[in-house]
């Protein structure tokens, strides 16, 4: 790796190691309230937090969702929204005690001292705006446009990115999520910080690009002596890149320490529960002396056969049109009972795939066959049983039910769709079974989406899915929106229904652990080709395929994992 | 790892830093394909005209003095062609318009084209002005309305808007007329073709319109306050005015431009009863009274002149949108 050219300001704060650094971010009892009706009261959503981040150093701030981790490091950077407010507490940056400052002096002393890298890259830039304006920006007031041009220049070369001439041109849409990335990186470095606040820096990007990604912010506090704020809910991630940990859980801090120990022996009960959720700790249910009895399941008939299937689509750019190749002649055997896992980055073409076989999207060319016939050729009643065999249940538990219907009307649809001769009283009875079998009350069936969590949401896209009886499921990165506690429930779930129903799954995913845990099959694709394939447990530890050996490598936390 | 390195070395040392790729915001091929289905608008507009003027019947008969014979009629319904099929007279209708030579008025005598050109200037600046006050005053409106902090500033001027808007456009303007004209004697009562009288027309026009803009820009501001990348701006530490202009309100307008787009329309349709109202010398009120004398060649270039009028604002407004938003261009 060769050290770039002069870059920024090497601040001689960064401590050696095994000595103790001054700390550039201090959070006393901070305390964070929420006024939702703009009355005056406010109900504390974050208490009494404190935390240390010393210079140079890398911590962590973990937790899922609702835990308060984010609202904590955005009352940092002074990025509240609106109803939010800091009620108690003290904020040191680098030195100097941000909370009762006039707003005037806080905002000029937080932007001149605190660096802050969102979730989503491409959404945190402005669509209209071109890299460099939008970086000049980012400089202290009183650069020269002669001192900026050089600068954003710089800043880009410091972030590793390839082509800065060509990348200042451009709009953020035309550039990858990991390449935006490394610009909202640059942007928050363009005023020298001492710390840098990283909120879910990439979580939305696929395990190759993170792995960079990650490896760039450790490179760059080395350097620059930053002290980093990780928040994450990723546990692989934490443990891979942070020196110390800091466990949230419902507003408060419940654990902290150096980020070995709190792994390796966790004193809370919160982070005990957090570690035995991760996917790679699950004891996975395999269906053991499988209904149709055979122990092989090359013995099994095939149900669903995909032959040399492609797909393009057109796409249209500023260099005019192209064409995306999304599938490039996939070969591809689903026996009965099997679990196969669909691996692969985004724009691999394992959604399209997955579309295809349950016909919400057509092949260019080739064929899927289902129990023997191409979908092309089938009769009325044929293609009437492949609708009700194959089933999918999709990746976002927010858009994929209706807001209007109430969980009993969702559920009632396939059921008097494929089912035409129940009465109501019978329908009734399938509806409560339906949710006994996915472990949500009775008492929901009139509920709206609205009122249910994400995790209660997709046990309904789950239970709609096994309305209509199948004997096939597609599912489509189901628990990827979930976190990690209600992913693993819901991994338990459908391990447990695979046994108990004799399903075949068809399960698509980027988290190679949520696949090992559910899949004794493998399916890696790449730019729509299948790269690898073969038993789960060889692939992953004998990867053939150059990609899938960088994919297994890149995944975070394999060491502690 | 296989993992790329970190930092790979520049290519080569960039010159200008800053790179400004000067290309056009629009292509040819976009302006010519907005063009084509404005064109096929257009035919669509005339030939609903065609049709509507056909089924109200014979206007040989309007020619003739009241106690013509019938076959004084019959002679001159044969010699205008209106007794010939349909599908013929639609034939040489088309084929009048795409050569441009139509059947001379029946009331003014002579080309119908040019009377409804000689009107334009006229109609351009009544609803420039319309279409200008019309979008500040929106735009205003929908900026205090989503931004405001206090009530009073955030609700009342968009309440106001909105109620205007459920009234008539020409009890609007009789309103201002009574008020401003005749009361106040500010402005003059009917138009004299000048700057002066321009001015009631014209705030009438834009009241028109002022509560579509006002709503779709508040919604464009909400929307875009709450994007990610307002935070990353903020996070930048920028003065409030220019993280307002440059980056809340020219991510707002490509929605609110389209909109501008669509009202276009109904500011013609507006001009028509406002020219009307205040005796503006428009294409206007010349159609309404080409209409009103079934001077049918007339009316159909009054009809084509406004369609095509109507594609260009569409036109510009596209090509507008393509400027401010980036994303569309491509």
């Amino acid at each position: 790796m060769t050290a770039p050219p002069r870059l920024l300001t090497v601040t001689d704060s960064a401590a050696a190691p095994g000595e103790a650094a001054e700390p550039v971010l201090q959070l006393t009892g901070l305390t964070i309230g929420i006024d939702p009706r703009g009355g005056g009261a406010l109900d504390p959503i974050v208490t009494g937090v404190s935390l240390q981040v010393p210079a140079g150093r890398a911590v962590g701030l973990v937790g899922e969702s609702g835990s308060g981790k984010t609202l904590t490091a955005l009352a940092v950077a002074g990025l509240l929204p609106p109803a939010v407010r800091v009620v108690a507490g003290g904020i040191e940056l680098a030195g100097r005690e941000v909370t009762g400052l006039p707003q005037k002096e806080a905002r000029a002393h937080l932007a001149a001292s605190v660096g802050v890298v969102f979730q989503n890259p491409t959404a945190s830039l402005n669509p209209r705006m071109r890299i460099a304006a939008q970086l000049r920006e980012a400089l202290p007031a009183g650069t020269t446009r002669r001192q900026a041009r050089e600068r954003v220049a710089e800043l880009l070369v410091a972030v590793g990115i390839p082509d800065v001439h060509k990348t200042l041109g451009a709009f953020p849409h035309e550039l990858s999520g990991g390449l935006n990335q490394r610009v909202v990186i640059a942007m928050a470095l363009a005023r020298d910080p001492k710390v840098l606040l990283a909120d879910e820096p990439t979580t939305a990007l696929d395990v190759s690009v993170q792995a960079q990604v990650l490896d760039l912010l450790d490179e760059l506090r080395d350097r620059l002596g930053l002290g980093v704020l990780l928040v994450s809910h990723d546990i692989g991630v934490i443990a891979d890149r942070t020196d110390d940990v800091y466990v949230m859980s419902a507003g408060q801090i419940v654990e902290s320490g150096s980020t070995a120990e709190v792994l390796r022996e966790p004193r809370h009960d919160y982070t005990r529960q957090l570690l035995a959720a991760m996917p790679g700790r699950l004891d996975a249910v395999r269906p053991v002396g499988r209904a149709a009895g055979s122990e092989d399941p090359a013995d099994e008939p095939a149900q669903l056969v995909l032959e040399d299937v492609r797909r393009t689509f057109g796409v249209r750019s500023s260099a005019g049109r192209a064409q995306h190749v999304a599938l490039d002649g996939v070969g591809l055997t689903v026996r009965r009972g099997q679990a196969i896992g669909l691996v692969g980055e985004s724009g691999s073409g394992k959604t399209t795939l997955a579309r295809i076989v349950v016909g919400l999207e057509r092949a260019d060319s080739g064929v899927v066959s289902y129990e023997g016939t191409p979908l092309t050729r089938h009769s009325r009643e044929q293609r009437r049983r492949w609708r009700r065999e194959v089933q999918y249940v999709f990746q976002d538990p927010y858009s994929s039910l209706d807001p209007r219907l109430t969980v009993a009307q969702t559920l009632r649809e396939p059921l008097e769709i494929h089912h035409r001769a129940l009465s109501r009283h019978e329908l009734a009875a399938r509806i409560d079974s339906l949710l006994d079998e996915v472990e949500l009350p009775r008492a929901f069936r009139d509920r709206h989406p609205s009122e249910l969590s994400g995790g209660q949401r997709q046990r309904v896209g789950i239970a709609r899915a096994l309305a209509t009886e199948p004997s096939l499921i597609i599912a489509d990165e189901p628990v990827s929106a979930l976190d990690l506690s209600v992913q693993a429930r819901i991994l338990r779930l459908l391990a447990r229904l695979r046994v108990e129903r004799n399903l075949t799954y068809l399960f698509i995913s980027h988290d190679l652990a949520v696949v090992r845990y559910l899949c004794e099959d493998l399916v890696v694709l790449r730019q729509g080709r299948v790269v690898e394939q073969g038993r789960t447990d060889d692939v992953l530890h004998h990867p053939e395929n150059p990609y899938t050996r960088a994919l297994v490598e890149a995944v975070p936390g394999r060491t502690f994992a | 790892m296989s993992v790329p390195p970190i930092v790979p070395a520049p290519t080569d040392p960039p010159r200008t830093t800053v790179a400004r790729r000067l290309r056009a915001p629009v292509g040819w091929r976009y302006i010519g394909g907005r063009l084509l289905t404005g064109l096929v608008a257009v035919w669509g507009a005339v030939t609903l005209v065609f049709f509507a003027l056909y089924a109200t019947g014979n206007p040989a008969i309007l020619l003739v003095p009241p106690d013509a014979p019938p076959d004084e009629i019959a002679r001159l319904t044969h010699l205008l062609g209106f007794d010939r099929p349909l599908p013929v007279q639609y034939a040489h209708f088309l084929a009048s318009v795409l050569s441009g030579t139509f059947p001379d008025s029946i009331r003014y005598g002579g080309d119908p084209l040019p009377i409804a050109l000689e009107k334009i200037p006229a109609s351009l600046a009544l609803g420039l002005a319309g279409l200008l006050i019309g979008a500040l005053l929106g735009g205003l409106v929908g900026y205090l309305s989503a931004t405001a902090r206090s009530a009073w500033l955030g609700r009342v001027p968009l309440g106001l808007a909105v109620s205007i808007e459920s009234v008539p456009t020409f009890f609007v303007g009789i309103v201002l007329v009574i008020v401003f004209a005749v009361q106040l004697g500010w402005f003059p009562v009917t138009s004299a073709g000048d700057a002066s009288s321009l001015v009631l027309p014209a705030l009438t026009l834009a009241f028109a319109f002022v509560p579509a803009i006002a709503r779709v820009f508040r919604t464009a501001l909400l929307d875009v306050l709450q994007a990610e990348h307002i935070r990353t701006a903020r996070a930048k530490g920028l003065p409030r005015h220019t993280l307002a202009w440059r980056h809340v309100i020219a991510n707002s307008l490509g929605t609110t431009l389209n909109v501008v787009g669509i009202q276009a329309g109904v500011l013609l349709g507006g001009a028509v009863v406002t020219e009307s109202v205040f005796g503006w010398p428009g294409i206007g009120q010349l159609s309404v009274n080409a209409v009103q004398n079934r001077d049918y060649p007339l009316v159909i270039v009054c009809v084509l002149v406004i369609s095509l009028g109507f594609v260009l604002i569409n036109l510009v407004v596209d090509v507008l949108a393509a400027i401010v938003e980036p994303r569309l261009r491509s």
